[in-house]
Formats: structure tokens, C-alpha cells, sequence
């Protein structure tokens, strides 16, 4: 029985072959980064349609424009950067409503209506609750950072390039936007009154 | 605690990997006596932690399938 050689073909292969007239290619792509663009855009506008007809947008106009792209290492910086545009693009229209509601809030944490069984799914369900709700009031520019470094990973030069500033423009939002979520975090952590009700109106309604 | 005047871009630069040797030992340096700048190190790695652990990731296998036959009849 020998070892499977799971080679993964690099992106800058990848974006070769597809400039040289191989789709093929640019599919493998779509797999790679379909989840995570679409992810990033439902969070940006909060409408699941809108950020579905981005996350298209975003990947054809990737490959149309492939041949431009300057340096095929940087493709998810250069796909996040377009994916973004586009949704600059639709806030402008006043297409994108930043709907802040706790039923948002708990869609955006993934939870359905299955109840929790065990304290540790209550736990979980907490959490991701409050993880989603301090990134839901976060100022967008904030939020926006946040999604590109804590969530997609990218360091602060690629996010400069992304948000076009300069590396420390890209640093001290990073700063203030990871310094921000941890306070309100902590403090909605800590439990007061509005938190108690604001779980007991959640549990209530039998969302989680 | 006592609040340090020590740039956190730094630490960011320092957490993403973005500088040079000396400047990377400039900030371990400043790490070792400084409990402020460790605190908010890893804060910024506990926000990290906390935002991947629970923001699920979205799929749409279905549209991804159809942008793939889309992108398949693209002149190209």
C-alpha cells in the first residue's frame, strides 16, 4: 500500500495554464476560493442573493481579466480586491442594507433550529453568537478588516493592496479593528442585564 | 496595567511576519519587559482564533457548479 501524492497545483500554475486557453484550469480555482469569497460577501452586505450574484461577478470577471493580473502569486489578494470593488460598487447604488437584527445575527452564526442536546452545544451556540453579533455592530471599516486578516488570513501589505492604503494605513485599522472586537467582545462576555436579555429572547424563540 | 507608547502596528507587522530580521528582534526585545504589548499580542491572536473557530464558512455547491459551466463557455 503506498502513499497517495496529493499534489496541489499552485495558483500561479494554475492562472498559467488558464492564460495559455485552459478553463479547466480556472475551475480548479473556482473550487478553491467559491466558498471563501462568498463567505467574505454575504458578511459585507448581509444579503445572501446580493452576495451570491457577487461571488459570480467577482469570478467572471476574474477570468476575463486574468491576463491582467500583475503578478499571478497575489490571485486571492487580486480576486478579494475585485470582490470587494463590487460591493463598493452596489453600496454606492444603495443596494447593500446592513440589516442588523438579532435574527441576522443568529443566521450569520450558522444556527438553525436544532436545539442544543449537551452544555457544550449551549456553550458553542453562545459563542458564536457573540462572535457574530460584535462583528455585526462593528463600524464596517472595521469589520471589513477584520473579515480580510482574522477570517480570510491575509497579512497587513496584501490588505493594503486589497483596501488600496498604505501598509500602515492597513496596520492601524488592523490594530484598532482587532483591539475594538476583543473590548466589545469582553464586555458582552461578561454578562449584564441587556445580555441576559437579549439570550433569553433568542432561546425563546426556539432559533438555536 | 501600564499602557506602553510602542507602536501596535509594529505588532501587527511582527504577527504577520513582515519584518526584516532586526526589526523583528527590535520587537522581541521590547516583548520580553513589556507585559502591555504581550497582552494585546495575543489578544490580537485570540480575535483571530475566535472569529475563524465561529464564522462558518458558506458553500453554494449547486451555483458553483453553474459558474463553472458558465465560465466552460467563456471566449477565451
Amino acid at each position: 500500500m503506498g502513499s497517495v501524492n496529493a499534489y496541489v497545483v499552485a495558483d500561479d500554475e494554475l492562472i498559467a495554464a488558464v492564460r495559455a486557453g485552459c478553463t479547466q484550469s480556472f475551475g480548479l480555482l473556482i473550487d478553491r476560493y467559491y466558498s471563501r469569497i462568498q463567505t467574505y460577501l454575504v458578511r459585507q452586505t448581509r444579503d445572501h442573493h446580493l452576495a451570491a450574484d457577487l461571488t459570480q461577478q467577482t469570478f467572471l470577471e476574474a477570468f476575463r481579466s486574468c491576463a491582467r493580473l500583475p503578478d499571478a502569486s497575489s490571485f486571492p489578494a487580486w480576486l478579494y480586491r475585485i470582490a470587494l470593488n463590487l460591493t463598493r460598487h452596489e453600496w454606492r447604488r444603495g443596494r447593500v442594507r446592513y440589516v442588523h437584527s438579532l435574527e441576522w445575527v443568529a443566521t450569520e452564526a450558522g444556527l438553525g433550529s436544532e436545539v442544543p442536546t449537551s452544555p457544550d452545544q449551549t456553550d458553542e451556540c453562545h459563542e458564536r453568537m457573540l462572535v457574530q453579533q460584535v462583528l455585526a455592530e462593528l463600524n464596517p471599516a472595521l469589520r471589513e478588516v477584520l473579515l480580510l486578516s482574522s477570517l480570510a488570513g491575509f497579512r497587513s501589505k496584501e490588505i493594503a493592496y486589497i483596501l488600496t492604503i498604505s501598509d500602515m494605513a492597513a496596520r492601524q485599522r488592523i490594530s484598532r479593528a482587532k483591539q475594538e472586537f476583543r473590548l466589545r467582545y469582553n464586555i458582552l462576555s461578561r454578562g449584564n442585564d441587556d445580555e441576559e436579555m437579549f439570550f433569553s429572547e433568542y432561546e425563546s424563540g426556539g432559533v438555536c | 496595567m501600564k499602557k506602553c507608547s510602542f507602536p501596535s502596528t509594529n505588532l501587527v507587522a511582527y504577527a504577520d511576519g513582515e519584518l526584516d530580521a532586526t526589526q523583528q528582534r527590535v520587537v522581541e526585545v521590547h516583548l520580553q519587559d513589556c507585559a502591555a504589548c504581550r497582552q494585546l499580542l495575543a489578544g490580537f491572536k485570540e480575535v483571530d482564533q475566535l472569529i475563524q473557530q465561529h464564522t462558518p464558512e458558506i458553500d453554494d455547491p449547486a451555483r458553483r457548479a453553474n459558474l463553472r459551466a458558465q465560465i466552460a463557455d467563456e471566449p477565451h
